[in-house]
C-alpha cells in the first residue's frame, strides 16, 4: 500500500461520534496492514485519548478534529478541539490519569497530549509489530 | 483418560476433544470420585481438586454443549462449565448425602446461564455479526496458530470468505456487550465472579506480582478494584505486566476475541467509575502531559 491520504473526521462533541473514530482507525489498520490485535489495541487507544480529549459530557455545540494517516505498517493519529467552545474547560481534565497514561503506555509506539487555553490536541502513533 | 493440559483448571481445545470421549463419562461418581470429595472436604488440597476437576471436566463439558449454537464459542462455554465445575468442587459437602453431580449440575447450569445473560447486546447486533463473531474467533486463533502470528483484516476475511467490511463490523461489534456484568459485588457479599478469577489468578500465579505493582500505584489499585477478579487479572497482566491479548488469551484459556472484549468492557467501566463520586480523586493521580 502506498501513503494513503488523509481522512478528516470533524464532528460534534458528543461521545457516541467516537464510535466513528474507531471506525475509522480500525479500517486505515487493516489499510496499513496491521494484524487484528494492533487494530483492537489501535482502536482502545483512540478510544481513551479521545475521551480526554473530549470529555464525557455531550456538548454537540462544541466540535473537534480528528486525522487519520496510514503508511504501509503505521497509523498516525491526530485529534484537537475546535473553535471557541472549549474556552470553559471546567469537567474537563487537563492531565491525563495515571490509569490512561499506563494504558497507552501498552497500546501506543507513541503519544502525546498538550493543553493550553481555549485548547487540547493528542498524537498517537501505532506501528505494526509483525 | 488423559486430559492434555497445561493445568487442569484450565482447558484447551485440544482437552475439550479428549473429554467429549464417552468412554470416560463412566468413571463418574465412582467410589475412587467420592473418596476423593470426602478427602478434599478435609485437606482442601489443591491436588486432590484437580485429580476430581479432572474426572468430571466430561460433565461440565456436557453440560456446556447444551448451550452451544446461542452465539457463544464452545471453548468460552466449557470455560464457564469448568469454572462452575470447580466453585461446585470447593462447595461440596459430602456429609450431606446428595450425590456430587446433583449439587454440581445446578450450579454449572447456573452458572451457563448467567454467562449468557451478561452478554446480551447493548445495542441491536444483526444475527449474522453475532454468528460471524463466533466462527472469527475461532478461525483467528487457526489463523494465529498456521502463521506464528496474529492474522491481518484480509487474511481473516479470506478466510471466512467475508469482506473486509464485515469483519471490521465484528471487531467494533465486540463492544457493544454491556458492561453491567463487570460489577462484581453481589448484594449479598458473596463474589461468585471474582471466586472463579481467583483461581484464574492463582493458576497464573500472578497474584503476589500484582501486590507487588499495585504496591506503587495505590490509586490505580483503588479504582481497579471496581472490576471483577477475572478482567482485573487480564488488565494486569496485558496494562502491567505487558503480555499480548494472544498470550494471555492462551494462559486463561479464551479466545483472543475474548480477551479483547473484555479488556474494551474493563476500561469502559473504569472510566464510568473514575467519574464516579469519591472515586475521582483516585483516578486523577495525574502525569503532566508533557511527561506522558
Amino acid at each position: 500500500m502506498s501513503s494513503a491520504p488523509d481522512v478528516e473526521l470533524r464532528m460534534p462533541a458528543v461521545a457516541a461520534n467516537i464510535g466513528l473514530t474507531r471506525l475509522v482507525a480500525a479500517a486505515l489498520g487493516s489499510q496499513a496492514d496491521l494484524v487484528i490485535e494492533d487494530i483492537d489495541e489501535l482502536r482502545m487507544a483512540v478510544d481513551e485519548l479521545c475521551y480526554w480529549l473530549i470529555g464525557s459530557a455531550d456538548v454537540a455545540t462544541r466540535e473537534f478534529l480528528v486525522t487519520f494517516s496510514a503508511t504501509p505498517g503505521s497509523v498516525h493519529v491526530q485529534g484537537c478541539t475546535l473553535g471557541d467552545g472549549w474556552q470553559d474547560a471546567s469537567g474537563l481534565d487537563r492531565d491525563l490519569s495515571a490509569l490512561s497514561t499506563r494504558i497507552l503506555e501498552a497500546l501506543a509506539d507513541e503519544y502525546s497530549c498538550t493543553w493550553s487555553e481555549g485548547t487540547r490536541a493528542f498524537s498517537l502513533l501505532k506501528l505494526s509489530r509483525s | 483418560m488423559h486430559v492434555v493440559r497445561r493445568d487442569p483448571r484450565i482447558l484447551t481445545a485440544q482437552a475439550f476433544e479428549v473429554v467429549t470421549n464417552r468412554s470416560s463419562v463412566r468413571s463418574l461418581e465412582s467410589e475412587d470420585t467420592d473418596s476423593l470429595l470426602e478427602k478434599y472436604a478435609v485437606s482442601r488440597d489443591p491436588a486432590l481438586r484437580d485429580q476430581i476437576l479432572e474426572a468430571y471436566l466430561p460433565l461440565s463439558y456436557h453440560l456446556a454443549q447444551r448451550f452451544r449454537n446461542r452465539g457463544e464459542p464452545i471453548e468460552d462455554l466449557a470455560q464457564v462449565a469448568a469454572l462452575a465445575m470447580v466453585k461446585a468442587i470447593d462447595r461440596f459437602d459430602p456429609e450431606r448425602g446428595v450425590r456430587f453431580s446433583t449439587f454440581a449440575v445446578p450450579t454449572i447450569v447456573g452458572e451457563l446461564k448467567r454467562h449468557f445473560r451478561d452478554r446480551v447486546w447493548a445495542v441491536r447486533v444483526p444475527r449474522r455479526l453475532k454468528d460471524l463473531r463466533v466462527t472469527m474467533a475461532a478461525e483467528i486463533a487457526e489463523l494465529g496458530q498456521v502463521l506464528g502470528r496474529s492474522p491481518t483484516i484480509p487474511e481473516i476475511a479470506e478466510r471466512l470468505r467475508v469482506s473486509e467490511e464485515e469483519v471490521l463490523e465484528v471487531v467494533e461489534a465486540g463492544a457493544a456487550f454491556r458492561t453491567e456484568s463487570l460489577t462484581p459485588v453481589a448484594a449479598d457479599g458473596g463474589d461468585e465472579t471474582s471466586d472463579d478469577a481467583g483461581w484464574v489468578a492463582a493458576a497464573l500465579a500472578v497474584q503476589d506480582r500484582h501486590a507487588e505493582l499495585v504496591d506503587d500505584h495505590d490509586e490505580l489499585r483503588r479504582l481497579l478494584d471496581v472490576l471483577a477478579e477475572r478482567e482485573r487479572t487480564i488488565v494486569y497482566l496485558r496494562f502491567f505486566q505487558g503480555l499480548t491479548q494472544s498470550q494471555i488469551a492462551a494462559q486463561v484459556g479464551v479466545s483472543q476475541m475474548h480477551v479483547s472484549r473484555l479488556l474494551q468492557r474493563s476500561l469502559v467501566r473504569l472510566r464510568e467509575a473514575a467519574r464516579e463520586p469519591g472515586m475521582k480523586a483516585q483516578a486523577t493521580g495525574t502525569v503532566p502531559a508533557d511527561d506522558a
